[in-house]
This record gives structure tokens, sequence and C-alpha cells, in this order.
């Protein structure tokens, strides 16, 4: 008996003498706490009585147990179509919409990028990439400053029936259609540096022995090329399929002036109506979505067919001339990103010196929205121009702040679980946290806000109630499937052998990890804690929910403004904005090569060598 | 027959030049192999006679068609030069199974099922692979992708073909079986062999004709014996054979008989040109080969032995002469303490003679030593 409790206690002992071991087991408690639980307390809040609508319906005390929620939601009748087959229907073809456009798009220009000698390379290569840098919103309001009308909607003129007279029909600018093409064109630059990143590393060697073995290109491009590049067009698929699924803002903007709801802006019309536990199952499905389509996505590439890259010395490629054809498509291709990356730009500046949103004429200009005082501002609703407005500056204050505490907090904890999770590889300790960590990319992000509103309206946890503290962790743990992937991927590249040359000298583990790991790929590390800044920046439909008034942050108090009709203050923190976003972008890639566009993994950019 | 010749033929990135004016000719049925340090143009030049690589001049015929031409601006695609290329990473497609990798091929050459069939049939055997035919790339071992990849090239038949350095992904074991296979293959398909290395063994072994290059000069483009004999320049000699050249620094002057008078590490010697010359220049390194360098009691060199690298068939022995380490090879199982005095002497009539200025090779003969 005396020799099993010392024997435990040793190796007790030498499970912590690791840190490693320490870290994954502080990280392992952590994320339970901040996964799991919220996880498992909205699972229950669907069977739960809330107070309000529920407990007049039920008539049974708040916080007692109940099937009503999915008997109602579920059940015959008109209530279930409308609020959950309908909204599901739309965020099913939205996410296929989405993702074939964002692919047929995104393959396209990626094929030309790596595998054509099209002109004019560099510039659409930069500019391709701006719709997925900014906020997928901004395109939403993009859309409808272009092509809202008299006879759509609210009735604003927008851009093109203010220049041309012409009128789009109202399918065109509300509803699944624009839905799917804003969401296609912000998705469109993601599925091209997946795929054009898989194009430029297969090895060239591939096409070359079948061309020497005579196929033809075509022949090449359908046996060779395309089944090879398929797992990563699939997995591109999915990745987009489900954002597209779960995508709030996006309907919001184009969906509600028709009614028009995806499963996400239906929930938080539930949770408005008092319908929360049916609200909560609605977030239960998404998440399960989510996991199916993670689970298909892993299951496909785990396959026997192993389709790993093996690099060889690809040499000079050659690029498949497109002879007459090149001028043309090339000026098709650029004018078309210019029109979704620079012009959008100008389209939010011109908004915002509008007296009258949607009168586009000469005398209408006006700089009140950015430098006004006094009566004009005033009669705006606001004390002055966003320039010399105490209420913005105060936003922008908290957004930043917010951004750099998130991201502090996600590129810390990131760095620290891929440094233990690397150490432990196999172990089932180690796949727990790897896990967990990953498990809140599978949330979507309207879904993960309910989650933590939950647990804040919860007597333990009322302290977090509309505080900044739960922003922070909402976003910090929102961001962390990235930056704990960014950590694991940058720890796997150091060998284990230049920790334990220093191990062998009796060099602490902090000092090893401080003075000799992180040193050597400080540039990823660095790139860990810029990219969640930007993220955080843009992010609406976390915070939507979460922030204690509209006027807190820079993205929520844009879409205040766009629903009380103020237009022009609505495009102008859209451009302040972007023009933070495109400036953190532009330091992050000065300084560590990363950016935004290239995903987690810092690939190679595409089409330059 | 299947005869390729490069006239004139440059290839430039920019301001690089890969390959500088290159002009060979490579007999029907060669075993030619283009050897040289890494970056020195071979492989670019084998992507070039393959149509995978575009030269910036020259021309370029196989089998009396010209595929290549600046001038005329012909550039016949890879596809239609009649061709097998065998490259370094095997280029497995890993979404077909053995069987789909051969017969991919033969279905673009419009081959009927039964042919296909057959003819795989005859790969698998022929390189004992009859039993991966179902099997996946990745579930191969390297030296069973390599097989593949040589089943793939040569199931249909090429006249010519191209390797790029496809041993260099196995073991020392498997390369050295892979090199008897390879030699016995050639002998058995009646093609052309254009093989790319910077193995000079490798060159050495299996070659008709070696093509030595550097910075995208051809140095010496002989049979691999002539190489080793008879190098063009230091480059050459030094490249060429392992353990390496002996290079000893010498004072030479060209005497009245048509021999020459040399001074190196307080000895004189005489050094007598198989053929004769005219001029020899005052500057000159002596060529050794190890084995020419021969460890005797009646040598009249005295060193002393600074290491010993017995290894059962043969010894390596380092020699210290006045400062100057040169290698000895002595056959049979022998051993030298460190620092034992023995004697040496220079045999043969393949000694070389190098211009130091130029690094051209002036004279090949023997060396007479004095009585000590």
């Amino acid at each position: 008996m005396k020799h099993k409790t010392i024997k435990l206690k040793n190796s007790v002992k030498t499970f912590f003498s690791k840190p490693a071991n320490t870290m994954l087991v502080f990280f392992g408690l952590l994320l339970a706490l901040l996964t799991l639980y919220p996880l498992l307390s909205m699972l229950r809040e669907m069977f739960l009585v809330h107070s309000g609508i529920e407990k007049t319906l039920i008539r049974q005390p708040k916080g007692s147990y109940t099937l009503f929620h999915f008997i109602k939601l579920f059940g015959k009748g008109e209530w279930s179509v409308i609020n959950f087959w309908q909204p599901f229907f739309n965020s099913l073809s939205l996410g296929l919409g989405s993702a074939i456009v964002g692919i047929a798009l995104g393959g396209v220009v990626a094929w030309l990028m790596v595998r054509s000698n099209m002109r004019f390379k560099k510039l659409i290569g930069t500019l391709f990439l701006f719709p997925y840098l900014m906020p997928a919103w901004t395109m939403a309001l993009y859309w409808l400053n272009l092509f809202q009308n008299s006879r759509a909607g609210s009735g604003v003129v927008g851009l093109l029936e203010g220049l041309t007279g012409i009128c789009m029909p109202q399918r065109f600018v509300y509803g699944l259609w624009p839905c799917i093409a804003v969401n296609g064109l912000h998705f469109a630059p993601f599925a091209y540096i997946l795929i054009g990143g898989i194009l430029q590393n297969m090895d060239a060697t591939l096409e070359e022995s079948a061309t020497i073995l005579k196929a033809g290109r075509a022949k090449i491009l359908r046996c060779i090329t395309l089944p090879i590049i398929m797992p990563a067009v699939l997995s591109t698929f999915l990745l987009i399929f489900s954002s597209g699924f779960a995508s709030y803002t996006v309907p919001i903007f184009l969906g509600g002036a028709v009614r028009f709801f995806t499963l996400s802006s239906k929930m938080k019309g539930l949770f408005n109506a008092g319908y929360s536990g049916q609200a909560y199952i609605i977030g239960a499905t998404v998440i399960l979505m989510g996991s199916i389509i993670l689970f298909i996505n892993q299951r496909y590439t785990g396959k026997r067919r192993s389709f790993t890259t093996v690099t060889g010395k690809s040499g000079q490629v050659s690029m498949v001339d497109l002879k007459r054809a090149n001028t043309p498509i090339a000026l098709a291709l650029l004018l078309f990103v210019i029109f979704f990356s620079i012009v959008p730009l100008f389209v939010f500046a011109l908004q915002t010196l509008l007296r009258n949103a949607g009168v586009y004429e000469a005398g209408n200009l006006t700089l009140d929205f950015w430098i006004g005082r006094g009566e004009s501002a005033y009669r705006n609703g606001m004390i002055g121009g966003i320039l010399f407005n105490k209420t913005i500056f105060s936003a922008l204050k908290n957004s930043l702040l917010l951004s750099i505490c998130a991201a502090a907090f996600a590129g810390t904890a990131g760095l620290f679980i891929g440094y233990a999770v690397v150490r432990r590889r196999g172990t089932r300790l180690a796949r727990a946290v790897e896990n967990m960590a990953f498990f809140p990319y599978l949330i979507p992000s309207i879904a993960f806000a309910t989650i933590y509103l939950s647990i804040s309206s919860s007597e333990a946890f009322s302290f977090l109630y509309n505080s900044f503290f739960l922003l922070v962790i909402v976003a910090g743990v929102k961001y962390l499937p990235f930056a704990s992937r960014g950590g694991i991927n940058s720890m796997l590249q150091i060998s284990e052998e230049i920790e334990e040359a220093a191990l062998v000298v009796g060099i602490p583990w902090y000092k090893r990890l401080f003075r000799i790991l992180l040193p050597i790929q400080k540039t990823s590390i660095l790139s860990g804690y810029l990219l969640p800044v930007i993220t955080c920046m843009r992010e609406v439909d976390l915070f939507t929910l979460l922030v204690p008034s509209d006027h807190f942050l820079l993205t929520t108090m844009l879409l205040g403004f766009n629903q009380t009709g103020y237009d022009q203050y609505a495009n102008a923190i859209t451009l302040l904005v972007i023009v933070i976003v495109l400036l953190i972008n532009l330091l992050t890639e000065k300084l560590t090569g990363a950016s935004v566009a290239k995903g987690v993994d810092g690939g190679a950019p595409i089409g330059r060598k | 027959m299947p005869k390729i010749e490069l006239l004139n033929v440059s290839k430039q990135w920019g301001d690089f030049i890969a390959v500088d004016n290159l002009n060979m000719v490579i007999e029907d049925r060669d075993f030619v192999i283009l050897l040289g340090p890494s970056g020195c143009g071979k492989t670019t030049t084998l992507r070039m006679i393959a149509g995978l690589e575009t030269p910036t001049t020259g021309k370029i015929t196989i089998d009396g068609v010209t595929v290549f031409d600046a001038e005329q601006n012909i550039n016949l695609s890879a596809a239609k030069r009649d061709i097998g290329f065998l490259f370094q990473n095997y280029a497995l497609w890993p979404h077909m199974t053995v069987f789909k990798n051969i017969s991919f091929g033969l279905e673009n050459l419009k081959w009927s099922k039964d042919e296909i069939n057959r003819r795989v049939g005859e790969m698998l055997a022929m390189l004992k692979i009859e039993n991966f035919a179902s099997r996946y790339p990745s579930e191969l071992s390297g030296g069973q992708q390599q097989r593949v990849a040589i089943a793939r090239t040569l199931a249909p038949r090429p006249k010519v073909l191209f390797m790029d350095e496809p041993l260099s992904n196995l073991d020392a074991k498997l390369r050295s079986e892979m090199r008897i296979e390879l030699k016995r293959l050639h002998a058995d398909t009646d093609a052309t062999f254009v093989y790319v290395t910077h193995d000079q063994l490798e060159a050495m072994t299996l070659a008709t004709r070696v093509c030595l290059m550097k910075d995208g000069v051809l140095q010496q483009y002989d049979p691999p014996l002539t190489v080793y004999r008879s190098p063009k320049n230091f480059f050459v000699a030094d490249f060429v054979g392992n353990p390496t050249m002996n290079f000893i620094p010498s004072d030479a002057t060209l005497l009245d008989d048509g021999s020459i008078q040399l001074e190196f590490a307080n000895l004189q010697a005489r050094f007598v040109p198989n053929t004769p010359v005219d001029v020899v220049p005052q500057k000159t390194i002596l060529g050794i080969r190890p084995e020419h360098l021969t460890i005797t009691e009646e040598g009249r060199i005295a060193t002393t032995v600074y290491s010993a690298l017995p290894s059962g068939m043969e010894t390596t022995v380092k020699v210290n002469l006045d400062g100057q380490l040169l290698s000895s090879v002595v056959f049979g199982a022998k051993d030298f303490p460190v620092d034992q005095a023995v004697n040496c002497t220079i045999e043969g009539d393949s000694i070389c003679l190098f211009d130091e200025l130029s690094s051209e090779c002036v004279a090949i003969g023997r060396v007479e030593l004095p009585n000590i």
C-alpha cells in the first residue's frame, strides 16, 4: 500500500517535472472552462424555461426543464417552416452558392496567376486579396451603395440609379442572390490563396512526365492536375461552405429588407423576440453542421492515397501561353478586381459627402459628416463630424484596446499551447488540448456570442455581464484556433535536438523557450499576435450581442448607424475600419512577411518568386 | 537511329548564363553522363534536350529531326520528341495505382487494351514489382517507387531515355544495386541514355562517355577512362577519382632532349612526356593519381605516414611530404602506424603536368627520380 502511494507520488512528480505537461494541464483546464463548459451550458439552455414570453407560454417557473422548444421549433405548422426550415435551406443555399462562386472565381484566378503568362500579375494578385482583407459586411454595404434603388427595400437611391437611372430588380439587391454574390466575392481570394498555393507547390515534374508520355494539355489538367489538387479544393469548398452557412452580418445587411433569414440571423431574431430556447437550438444546429463538415474534411484528406506534395526541384514551370487572349483576359480581370478593391473605397468616401443620401448632385456635397461642428452636425443627430466626435474616438479607442488585449491573449496562449502540444505530441492530453483549442473554430461567431451571453446572464458569472473583460475573453478564445495552429506549426519546424542541446547543459525551460525557441521563430510568433488584431478590428458578429451599447465599438456603432439610416456615418466608419485594417496588415506584412491573406501557415506569396 | 546533336546551345536567365555555347554529339546507343558540381548546368542541358526547357540560342536535333532551332523558330514540345524521362523524385502520380501509373502513357499512345495489359505485365515482371500493381505510390518504399518510375518510363519503348539523378534519393546499398540494373537495362533496351549526376563514381562506372561541365561550360567529353587517365585540365583531374589526385606545385624547365626538369619539395626530377611538347610554363602543377604514388622500400621520396585508412581490399595512406599531404593507395590488407617513415615512388606513364596559370594539362608522361 505504502509502495503504491510512493509510486503514484513519484509518477505525478515526474509528470509535472516536464514543463510541457504542466502547461498542457493548465490549458486543458482553462480551455475546458472556456469552451466545453459554455457549450454544455448552452446545450442545457435548450431544455430550460426562460423568463418572459417563454414563461407565459409554457406556464412553468423559470429554470425548469421542458421539451417545449423542440416541439415548437420542429413541430407541424407554419412556425417550424418560417423559423427553422426556411432559414435552414437559406443557409444551405447560401453556403453552397458562396462556395461555388468563391471556388470558381478563386480557382480560375489561381490558375491564371500560377500557370499562365497573364499580364499585370503583380497588380492583380495584390488587388484580388482586398475583398478578403476587408470585412465581408463592407462588401454588402458596397453592394447596397451601388444597387439600392427607389423600387426596392428602403427606397434610397444607389449609385447606379443615381448615375444612369437603371433600377435593378429587388431580388438582385436583396435576398439570397446578392448574399451569395457578396460572400462568394469575399471568399474567392481565400480559395485563390489555398488553390494557388497547392498549384504552386505541386511538383511540376508530375505534369512534365505526363507531357513526355504524350498526354495533351486538357488531359493533363483532367487526369493529373485536378485530381491532385482536388482534396485542397474540397477542403476549401467545405471551409467556405461552413462560413457561408453560418454567416450573419451579410444577410442582416442584404436580407432584412425582404425578410430573408439565415439560421444565424433567425437566431438573433428569436432572441430578440424572447424565444431564447429555440434560438439556442438553432445555435446548436449550426455548431453540429460545422462539426460534420470538419469531420468530412478530415475523413477525406486522410485517405489511402496520400496527396502530400513531394516537393522536388520543380525548376522553371513552363507557363501556358495565352497568346492573343492575354491582354483582353488580363484587362477584364484587372477591371473586375479594381471594381471590388479600389472603387469601394471611393464609393464609401463619396457616400460620406452626401448631405442627403441618394442625391448625387454637386450641390448636395458636404464635409459636415467629417468635420462638421455646431448646427449642421446636430441636425444629423451627432455632436460634430466624425473627426471631432468624442463617441467615435472612444469607440475607436475601445476597438483598438479590445483588439490588442484579445490578440495578446490568443497569441500568448497559442504560443504556449504550440510548445506544449508539439513537445508532447501523440499523447492523449496533447491531442485533447489541441482539439479543444481548435473547437471554437467550429462555432459560428454569433453562436459563440450567445453561449457567452447565456453564461454572463447567469448569477455565478454576472460580473462578466456587459464588461470589457467578457469581450476580451470571447474574442481571445474565438481567435485561439488560428493562434494555436500557428504556434503548433512554428514549433513543429524546430527540431527537438535544438532544445535538447540546451537541456543537456542545464538551461531551464523558460530560458530555452525565450532565448532559443522564440528568437528562431520570432516572425511567425509576431504574426501570431498581429493577425488577431486585424480580425478583431473588423469583427461584428461576435460583439453585437455582448457590447454594453452600440456605441461601444466601431463596428457595432456602424451597424447601429446602418439600421437607423445614418448611411453617411456608417460609410465613414466603414472607411475608417478598412483603412485601419489595411494599415495593420501592411505593417504585419512588412515586419513578418505574414498576412491575413496568407492564412495561418504564412505560405509563400503566390505568383512571385 | 537516334543520334542527338547540340549546336551552339546556350541558356540564359536574365544575366545568369546557365549553359554557355554547348556543342556535343550523342551517338546512337551511347550512355552519356552529364557530370559536374551542382549548378553547373547539367540538368538544364538535359531538360533542354528533352524539351522541358527552351534554350536561348542554338539548335538541337534528335535522330536527324530538328527539335529546336532558335533562328528558324522551331520548338517541338516534349510530347513530340519521342523520349522517356526519369525524374529525380520519380514524379509518380499519387492518385493513381502502380498499374495505372504505367498504363497511363500507353493509353495516350492509343494502344489496345490487350497490348497495354501485356506490356504493363511485362514491365512489372521485369522490374520485379508484380505484387504492387494495385498499390498507390505512397504505400511503396523508395526503391520500389524508383522501379515503378523506371517501368513507367520504359513502357512505351522510348528510343532515347533521359535520367535526372535517378539514384540520388536511394540509400547506398540500393544505389549500387540499381547501378548494376541500369547498366544491364542499357544493354537490353537498345536505347540511347542521357543521364545527369554529380556522383563521379556513378559516371565512371556507368557511362560510355562522360560530359563534364563547370559553370555552364563543357570541360571534357570523352569515355570515362580517358577522362580519368588524360584529364584536359586541373578541374577535370580534381573532380574525377576518389581519393582525389595529388597535386604538387613544381617549377619546370624544358630541356633540349624534350624532357622536362622539375623541382618540387626540395626534390629534383625529370618528366618525360609521352608525346613531345614545344613549350612548358615555368609554374606547373604535377598531378599524380594515388595508385601511382606507391610505397616501396626502394622509393626515392622520403615521407612520413600522417594517417592510414585500411578498408581490407586496399589501404589509403596519407603521407606527409615536406608539409604537403599526399594520398597513396596500397593494395591488400595492410596497416601503417602513424608517423612511421616510408619511402614513396612515382610509377606509370599517366602522370599529368598542368599549367598553374591556365590550369590546362600541358603534358602526360612518366616521372624519373634521381638516385638518392
